[in-house]
């Protein structure tokens, strides 16, 4: 059945949309040549990982590692392992090669030179202790390198502590080289391209293996280039769909290529202002297609009704379709304008939150929504009125089901409201005990699947060496030279030792171990002198002994220049926040009052991305409900209308952490953007749902329900089907955990937001009988 | 026959008069060697190093050296006046010209003297910028040099001289591929020398100034401040000689391992 123009719509929009018609060649021309230009700035968006914004600045891990990189160049670790074909580490072969690439990374850009540990790197000295002397020689002596030589290396190597679990695995088989990079401008990968080169030749007669935040990031960011092959999945997926529902190369053109422009434009936006995309939000492109695209089908949908109107009084195919295209636009602009509205100030109400990758997914996809609006009130109808009209308007197949099923659907709120809520409540109350076992983990390494060939060497390095990933302790004695003092010394030696009682943590290394060393080795190597002094003068004399026969920057890692501040370096084979944040704590605890503590390093990024991401994603969720809530309130005058829209969007996220607490999927950034997706989108179909009811003029509720879900409600699933199956090619994206869950995630979002708006909302609206539906339009 | 035995006589006639014109690379470097090696001396110095972010820390020396009667290797027994906390340590270096040096540290607070063996010339001394290898002086057969041309450095002619290892052991020894020095053409000192590390990439710069007539007999200099500065570290050394006294009458017991904890 056809509506009447409700009385509000000003008399100007239709002479908007004339306008638009009559001068279709010059808007479809300007669109395009827009979104040219705009492409073309695109093609300057990156995909790059900045983790120094992951973490809000103000928190207090990331101004921890701002300091401890400023003070010690600990930044971003990469650890490499050379591993012969046959026989054990101590070979010419395996020596020439580290030594070759410890040089050769010093020259790598964003490195920091003096931080480089393997057995070649200057700093790494034999230190013997003799009953008269000291003798103090390079672990690496000069060329050429004899199996006398390298045997030496090897005694020294295992008597000394400090390298342990640290140059040479416990098995004797791999050597390793850990070095520290600053972050590059243009991501992880832009390192990793200076370091590949010089690898290469040696990966031939040797194997080498890559990790370390730096190898796990760079990694990471080369899975995002997926999206180059997913995206044009994803819009062909969708063009199958829409052929599928209308059965017509226009209704398939028409959409999509609206929503290619809508993606072209907003990605340009993004390019000119030099926002990065990161990881998590490259997936968004597919989002804004889906909606723009989504949104397109629901005009296009009326277009079709009114189209079949004015056939039967209009004898002019041409000037009945351009009259069906103001009409049909004219009773769709505030619903449509206000679904779009509603979801893009949600998104861009998550500028306020200072996570970079949240703010840049809120910016991206408000500004996409918006685009796609702009382009479906001038772009489409333009195109629309230069396009010979439809020869045949028959929905096809899917078109056919989608409206059976929609109504049956409906039918099922009208005819059984209370079992339906009560159902609804049950299902909701499960979805609560569920959730309340979803786990806050993030970790960068989880992302990527065991049988990755990444994740294969990270397991190898992890089970030869102390661990891949860090945590950066720094500790500030308040005043020069605080650092020579045995308490001060004693207490890096107790948070060495006390890291070292969890099982993740493999090594650690602090001035501590220095002093140890030295003073065991001043003492004839007695072992009873592997300690820390008592005296403060000792150990200032035996740091000074070091200098005299090291460089100055050899303890630059350890120590600032004035001794007021020291590092510990913790190397763990995790980087879960689940499983560290109760190390963290217990460091923290540990140091309470004696220092100034600050953290930093790839373990605590996650374990404060965790913290942060409990807080604020809730709050995160809570604001695009309560920014929902508010515009359709006041589209509807109602605060009931305000609450019936986000029943099922609430019912949405809490199924979607139900899921997740019991499927086991971690809550981290990828599937905390699912939920903020779900709410801003599934918001729209409840909105749709309740202006049609409220434009209808029934004899009855259940009647005007009946018509609205039967309309409406059709569009919803097709448009809830489109996203869900867009998005699910991201499952195809093996091996790269956040593309599969949010391929999962969004898909379940969708089908049960719609299955809420089309199940529950129908009866809520009988059981409580809202007055805004029951104003002056229902007749009885 | 004639003809050509006279044109091979012009020729080296005038290599020869080349050679004249300026003396050899070896020549000049074999007296730059020399020449602050002086027969015994007793100084104080202030060694400021700073790191790239400005941190600065300051030692304070008194050193005393004697050459042996080789006049080749010296005797450095350098004491630690400051700072406070290692205030009395001591290091005695006994320098081979054909082996490896002899270094003795004294720790007062254990009151313990122990011998230090490296062979390491390419580490800091006193962690300074400067190499073990930079203070004794490097070897200068064990370099290949080559005059490059002749410039001024500050407005005092200089020869600038270019010297590679011979061989790898002593380029992976010393930890430079290239050397390039500014010798004075007046006092032989080197006013200015840049270091090239193993791979080829300029590692440091080492410059000195107020430049002294230590022993007008003996004609030997001294620079009173030496400056080294990383360029790939950006850290940087100041050695500043707050006094210098030559010829000073020293006993030889001072430099054994037993005179280490005198003077304390």
């Amino acid at each position: 059945m056809r509506e009447e123009i409700p009385a509000q719509v000003p008399f100007s929009l239709s002479r908007y949309f004339s306008l638009v018609v009559r001068h279709r060649v010059a808007v479809v021309m300007a669109s395009i040549l827009l979104s040219a230009v705009m492409a073309f700035q695109a093609k300057d968006l990156k995909v790059i990982i900045d983790a120094d914004k992951i973490l809000p600045p103000n928190h207090p891990y990331t101004i921890g590692a701002h300091k401890i990189s400023e003070v010690f160049g600990l930044k971003y670790s990469l650890v490499i392992g050379v591993t012969p074909k046959s026989g054990d580490a101590y070979q010419e072969e395996v020596a020439d090669a580290v030594k070759s690439i410890t040089d050769q990374l010093a020259k790598t850009p964003d490195v920091i030179p003096g931080n480089i540990l393997s057995f070649a790197a200057h700093k790494a000295k034999s230190i013997q202790g003799e009953s008269d002397g000291l003798i103090v020689r390079p672990l690496l002596s000069s060329r050429p390198w004899s199996p006398e030589k390298l045997a030496a290396m090897r005694k020294s190597i295992e008597e000394t502590p400090l390298y342990q679990h640290a140059l040479i695995s416990d098995d004797g088989r791999t050597a390793a080289i850990v070095a520290e990079y600053r972050p590059d401008p243009a991501g992880f990968r832009a390192i990793m391209a200076n370091v590949e080169p010089i690898l290469k030749p040696y990966r031939e007669h040797l194997d080498i293996s890559v990790s370390g935040h730096v190898g796990i990031l760079s990694a990471t960011e080369k899975f995002s280039d997926r999206m180059a092959v997913l995206l044009p999945m994803a819009i062909i997926v969708i063009g199958v769909l829409l052929y599928a529902a209308f059965g017509s190369w226009q209704a398939l053109v028409l959409p999509l290529l609206t929503g290619v422009l809508a993606l072209a434009i907003s990605t340009g936006v993004m390019g000119m202002m030099g926002i990065p995309l990161d990881v998590f939000n490259a997936i968004t492109p597919i989002l804004i297609l889906a909606v723009v695209t989504g949104h397109a089908v629901q005009l296009l949908k009326r277009y079709f009704d009114e189209y079949e109107i004015q056939q039967a009084t209009q004898p002019d195919r041409l000037k009945a379709s351009h009259e069906a295209i103001v009409t049909s636009l004219t009773s769709m602009s505030p619903i449509t304008l206000s679904a779009g509205l509603a979801a893009a100030l949600g998104f861009f109400s998550l500028t306020i939150f200072d996570i970079q990758t949240v703010w840049i997914f809120g910016v991206l996809t408000g500004m996409g929504i918006l685009v796609g609006l702009v382009l479906e009130f001038t772009f489409m109808p333009a195109l629309r009125a230069m396009l010979p009209p439809p020869e045949h308007l028959a929905q096809a197949w899917l078109g056919r089901f989608l409206s059976n099923l929609a109504s049956r659907l409906g039918q099922l709120g009208v005819n059984h409201p209370s079992s339906v809520l009560l159902g609804a409540a049950l299902i909701a109350g499960l979805a609560v005990a569920g959730a309340s076992r979803v786990l806050v983990n993030n970790s960068n390494k989880g992302n990527i699947a065991t049988s990755n060939e990444v994740r294969k060497q990270d397991a190898f390095l992890n089970r030869q060496f102390g661990g891949t990933n860090t945590i950066y302790l720094m500790l500030d004695g308040g005043h020069p030279d605080a650092v020579k003092t045995p308490e001060f010394m004693n207490l890096l030696d107790q948070l060495q030792r006390e890291a070292e009682t969890f099982p993740q943590i493999g090594k650690t290394i602090s001035m501590a171990s220095h002093v140890k060393r030295l003073y065991q080795a001043f003492n004839g190597g007695q072992p009873a002198f592997y300690a820390i002094p008592e005296k403060k003068e000792t150990i200032a004399e035996l740091l000074m002994l070091y200098s005299l026969s090291g460089n100055p920057s050899d303890f630059d890692m350890f120590v600032d220049q004035d001794y007021r501040r020291a590092s510990v370096v913790i190397y763990s084979k995790s980087d879960s926040s689940v499983e560290l944040t109760p190390l963290v704590e217990r460091l923290k605890a540990v140091v309470g009052n004696k220092a100034v503590l600050s953290i930093g390093g790839s373990v605590p990024e996650a374990v404060g991305l965790s913290e942060v991401m409990v807080h604020d994603k809730l709050l995160n969720i809570a604001q695009i409900i309560a920014v929902v809530f508010a515009v359709a309130a006041l589209v509807f005058r109602s605060l009931a209308a305000g609450a019936l829209v986000v029943v099922p969007v609430i019912f949405a996220v809490l199924v979607n952490f139900g899921v997740m607490g019991v499927t086991g999927i971690p809550l981290n950034i990828p599937t905390a953007l699912c939920s903020a997706m779900s709410v801003g989108i599934g918001a729209d179909y409840a909105i749709y749902l309740l202006y049609r009811a409220k434009q209808e003029a029934a004899q009855s509720l259940p009647q005007i329900i009946a018509n609205a879900v039967r309309s409406a409600g059709a569009a919803c699933l097709f448009v809830a089907l489109a996203i869900a199956l867009g998005y699910s090619v991201l499952m195809l994206s093996y091996d790269f955990y956040p593309h599969v869950w949010i391929g999962l995630m969004v898909g379940l979002a969708m089908l049960v937001s719609v299955l809420a708006t089309l199940i529950v909302l129908p009866a809520a609206l009988m059981k409580f009988q809202p007055s805004f539906i029951k104003g002056e339009e229902w007749v009885n | 026959m004639g003809k050509l035995r006279f044109a091979l006589l012009m020729l080296l006639g005038l290599a020869s008069m080349d050679c004249l014109a300026a003396p050899d690379a070896n020549e000049i470097m074999e007296k730059n060697s020399g020449v602050s090696k002086v027969v015994s001396s007793e100084s104080e110095a202030t060694i400021t190093m700073t790191a790239k972010g400005g941190g600065e820390r300051i030692r304070k020396t008194y050193t005393v050296t004697k050459l042996a009667r080789n006049g080749q290797d010296n005797s450095r027994l350098s004491r630690f006046l400051a700072p406070a906390d290692v205030k009395g340590m001591a290091t005695l270096l006994v320098e081979h010209s054909d082996a490896d040096d002899d270094i003795w540290v004294y720790l007062p607070s254990m009151k313990k003297v122990r011998r230090l063996s490296t062979n390491n010339k390419r580490d800091g001394f006193l962690g300074t910028d400067l190499s073990h290898g930079d203070v004794i002086g490097h070897k200068v057969k064990e370099w290949k040099h080559r005059l490059v041309q002749e410039e001024a450095l500050d407005g005092a002619p200089c020869y600038m001289v270019e010297s590679v290892p011979i061989s790898t052991e002593v380029k992976e020894s010393s930890g430079y591929s290239k050397r390039l020095s500014w010798v004075r053409k007046d006092n032989f000192v080197a006013a200015r020398t840049d270091y090239w590390d193993e791979a080829g990439e300029l590692l440091k710069s080492v410059n000195v100034s107020d430049i002294r007539l230590v022993d007008k007999e003996r004609g030997k200099w001294q620079p009173m401040r030496i400056e080294a500065v990383n360029k790939q570290t950006k850290h940087s050394s100041v050695i500043r000689l707050d006094t210098f006294v030559v010829n000073a009458s020293l006993s030889d017991s001072l430099f054994t391992p037993r005179g280490l904890d005198r003077g304390e």
